[in-house]
């Protein structure tokens, strides 16, 4: 009993972990639409375009309508639809209505929105452009626009569809948490270091240093991981992405943590120095990584106009597999540095 | 000792198992909607978790053997 007592949390990492995996893998993806084939239409025209979804099963589903959506949220039925199999169909609008407005010259960018009774609607986003026809005939019928009131929607246990991501949106559970973790430790380290500072208990310098390595192994493993996903959704395995280049920066700070405790001998002047240091590059780290990117533009989502963690890039869903998967890292974290602490205390002891 | 590294290597050889069975090309880590690019950065996670490990181990086993010397 006393052995759970005193490693419950340690269980709950070991459990929270496995959840993680289980849930970040089995829960599916929505269906959403990967490639729209038709891309210009005149307005007055006909209009007709493959749709490539992924993940739908529209061969066995009922009610398939294919809508093209406005910019004013006015929606367009299409005349008539071929299903070739459950992730391909063909959709045309014969012809598009003529009244449809087009205030510019460059025409108007419209998306494209699937939608039946078991899958809800999907959709993708400026699919099409639509221009004004070169003659206007005044003779044109107005017609009868449908509104988003009548799509239908199911909501299910799915995580959201992106774009280019596609399930990849998955490595959030595992490289996205790894870096929230790695920031948890660098504040817990902080906070050992001061008590160090304060009280001079040599314990607290070996707990910070400890705590310290770990994070940088997770700071190493999200720069890999990273490195891994950018290669298929960004092209390229290290992009000119200023947080890549910030944090490559603070990480190497971080690792000249490591080169100083290895060249004092001294174990209170090494204490101090590194507790000193800690706080310096904790410091600017916080800079190099949270505030300098935000300050020009990014792929992150949450720099440079991007959003994080905001409806668009993270539901319910997600955020009910990302939170655990967080503090399963951090725990993991804690129990490696713990052992490091435990082997640190042993060596030092004598 | 030599043991443990032997064991070490052999976990990570069945790890990596899924990734070298199949062809490594980029449409291996396109396909099925790139699942497999996720794939690999738990394999990538689970990779460096384990080389900490086993700096851990030398570094216990180095104390052991200081603390038998005794």
């Amino acid at each position: 009993m006393n052995i759970i007592k005193t490693n419950w949390w340690k269980i709950a990492s070991v459990i929270l972990m496995l959840y993680v995996l289980v849930a970040g893998f089995k829960i599916p993806l929505q269906p959403g639409i990967i490639e729209v084939t038709g891309t210009r239409a005149v307005a007055g025209s006909e209009f007709a375009t493959g749709i490539r979804t992924y993940n739908s099963r529209l061969l066995s589903a009922d009610n398939i309508k294919v809508w093209l959506w406005l910019p004013d949220d006015k929606l367009i039925i299409a005349d008539s639809l071929e299903l070739v199999n459950d992730t391909y169909l063909n959709a045309s609008f014969n012809p598009l209505p003529a009244d449809i407005p087009v205030e510019t010259s460059r025409g108007i960018m419209a998306s494209i929105m699937i939608e039946n009774d078991q899958e809800g609607h999907y959709f993708f986003r400026n699919a099409v452009n639509i221009k004004a026809p070169e003659q206007i005939d005044s003779l044109v019928n107005s017609y009868s626009y449908a509104g988003l009131d009548e799509i239908n929607t199911v909501t299910k246990l799915a995580f959201p569809f992106q774009h280019i991501l596609y399930e990849t949106s998955r490595n959030t559970y595992f490289h996205v948490a790894i870096w929230m973790a790695m920031f948890a430790l660098l504040i817990l380290s902080c906070y050992h270091s001061i008590i160090y500072l304060r009280s001079k208990d040599i314990n607290a310098d070996y707990k910070a240093s400890s705590v310290t390595t770990i994070a940088i192994v997770f700071g190493i493993a999200g720069l890999l991981t990273g490195s891994m996903w950018a290669k298929y959704t960004w092209g390229a395995y290290w992009t000119d992405d200023i947080k890549l280049n910030m944090t490559a920066v603070a990480l190497l700070i971080y690792m000249a943590y490591w080169v100083l405790r290895a060249s004092v001998s001294d174990p209170d002047v090494r204490a101090r120095l590194s507790s000193v240091y800690n706080l310096f590059a904790f410091a600017s780290l916080m800079v190099l990584v949270m505030v300098i990117p935000r300050l020009t533009d990014s792929l992150h989502p949450g720099n440079g106009g991007n959003p994080a963690f905001s409806s668009y890039d993270m539901d319910n869903t997600m955020r009910m597999v990302f939170y655990p998967a967080i503090i399963a890292y951090f725990l993991i974290g804690l129990w490696m540095a713990q052992l490091s602490y435990r082997i640190k205390k042993l060596s030092y002891q004598d | 000792m030599k043991l443990n590294l032997i064991i070490t290597f052999l976990v990570s050889i069945l790890v990596m198992t899924p990734l070298i069975g199949q062809e490594m090309t980029d449409d291996f880590f396109r396909s099925t909607g790139k699942i497999n690019t996720v794939l690999a950065v738990v394999v990538i996670l689970f990779v460096v978790l384990l080389i900490f490990l086993v700096s851990l181990d030398s570094r216990l086993r180095k104390l052991e053997k200081q603390k038998r010397d005794e």
